[in-house]
């Protein structure tokens, strides 16, 4: 499978479309680019490594995948942060764009691989995978623009969040690979813990409205 | 069998340590408790995937073992700790005693290297061994300048660490030489230990880190008089 072409296709619009919106926009564009050549370059390191350990599709998935996709898609992120130390909100912006145009990517090789005739099926992979991206790119996201606040914290924090992704990722993929029950715990696993964490933080603003964080 | 109960009985007593902490860093505010929190949850969390993964594919990770990615987190944050909860004037203070956790960690690291990859273990020991360091030297200090109740809670942490510590190393070792799925294996021995070593060092927490909002100068932070025992460890104390 293409998937450079695949990219090349999706990212054409895309950068018409930036410089067209004008310099006020050419941020979010990038994002969702960045996102989706984390995506692409991920996919390579995936193969990569698969290849060197002759790992199956199970072992892949659930040992190699999260670790690879995770570290990678926390590059254009810190670039952001350390390059041009936003302020919260604009990062925090910035860490779900990246995050959802990364699952947006992924679902489209996936569909170009496997083929997009059930929509049923495809529903659900397509929240599921979009909330599991945007959760753990969340909690590492958020995790970091908290933990980089307080020096006591910072190095331990970051290593603590990217692990948390990981294992959270990782229990995904490793639950999505069964089939039957399994498969549908993994799938409704990130979207309930989407669901609980906006609901967490809606209740959290409305109990305390002068915390905006 | 016997590693699935082994393990799940530590991510009960590792989740309860979890919720805990929780409660207490969202009560007292105090970083002590935020870090003692990470500890527990990146442990639950390397105990989760461990434990799904032995459920549905009755063999351990073979590649990449994510699991260790979250367990050295949380060693990384026990030496956040073991930094944290050190005074200023303990900062100062040096003994002999300290370098006991570095000839025993390297010497182990070495050892261990034979059997796993390279940096998982030297990550893993050196987080372990800094703290050793840490809690070493706490005890120490404690030992010859504590006098208050706070000081003995303080000291009594530091044992528990310690003790933690060493626990993991006895693990690690009696997993170099596997000898069954049963109960004779030593490795459960340790693995049960420090299963009820996780809540002893949640009681001992709460009687080190009380109640009041307090920071420590060793994070940073404006340290607070009435809790050190700097009037105790003068200058010419500290060696």
């Amino acid at each position: 499978m293409y998937i450079e072409n695949v990219f090349v296709c999706m990212a054409a619009p895309l950068l018409v479309g930036m410089f067209v919106a004008g310099r006020r926009y050419y941020f979010d564009f990038w994002f969702i680019l960045a996102g989706m050549a984390a995506c692409l370059l991920s996919a390579y390191v995936n193969s990569f490594f698969t290849g060197f350990y002759h790992a199956d599709v199970i072992s892949a998935a659930s040992e190699i995948t999260p670790v690879v996709e995770e570290i990678i898609k926390l590059f254009p992120l810190l670039f952001y942060l350390l390059v041009f130390e936003p302020e919260q909100k604009k990062a925090r912006i910035a860490i779900i764009i990246i995050d959802a145009s990364f699952a947006t990517f992924e679902n489209i090789c996936w569909m170009t691989e496997n083929g997009a005739a059930r929509l049923d099926y495809l529903l659900l992979r397509g929240f599921s995978t979009g909330a599991m991206h945007v959760v753990c790119g969340t909690l590492v996201g958020y995790g970091l623009v908290f933990v980089w606040q307080r020096p006591w914290l910072k190095a331990a924090g970051t290593m603590g969040l990217l692990c948390a992704a990981i294992t959270f990722h990782a229990m995904y993929n490793l639950l999505i690979s069964f089939p039957g029950v399994i498969r549908n715990i993994g799938y409704g696993m990130p979207i309930v813990t989407a669901v609980l964490c906006v609901a967490g933080s809606r209740l959290h603003r409305t109990l305390d409205p002068a915390d905006d964080s | 069998m016997t590693e699935i109960v082994d393990n799940a009985v530590q991510l009960v007593a590792a989740l309860c340590c979890t919720v805990g902490s929780v409660i207490q860093a969202v009560r007292t505010r105090r970083q002590e408790w935020c870090i003692l929190a990470c500890f527990y949850g990146t442990f639950a969390m390397g105990l989760i995937y461990w434990l799904v993964f032995e459920l549905l594919l009755s063999y351990t990770p073979r590649y990449f073992y994510v699991a260790d990615l979250s367990w050295i987190a949380s060693y990384l944050f026990m030496l956040t700790l073991e930094i944290a909860i050190t005074v200023p004037e303990a900062e100062k203070f040096r003994t002999a005693a300290a370098w006991l956790s570095p000839v025993v960690g390297i010497s182990l690291t070495l050892y261990y290297i034979q059997f796993g990859d390279v940096l998982s273990n030297a990550l893993t020991c050196g987080f372990t061994t800094a703290a050793g360091w840490y809690a070493i030297r706490g005890i120490r200090y404690y030992h010859r300048y504590g006098k208050t109740p706070e000081d003995r809670s303080r000291l009594r942490l530091h044992h528990v660490i310690l003790v933690l510590i060493f626990l993991e190393y006895c693990l690690w070792t009696a997993s170099c030489f596997w000898i069954s799925d049963t109960m004779t294996n030593p490795y459960f021995w340790f693995d049960y230990m420090l299963s009820a070593a996780l809540p002893v060092l949640y009681a001992a927490a709460r009687r080190a880190l009380p109640g009041e909002t307090r920071h420590t100068a060793a994070a940073g932070e404006p340290a607070d008089d009435t809790d050190l025992i700097s009037e105790k460890a003068g200058e010419e104390n500290v060696h």
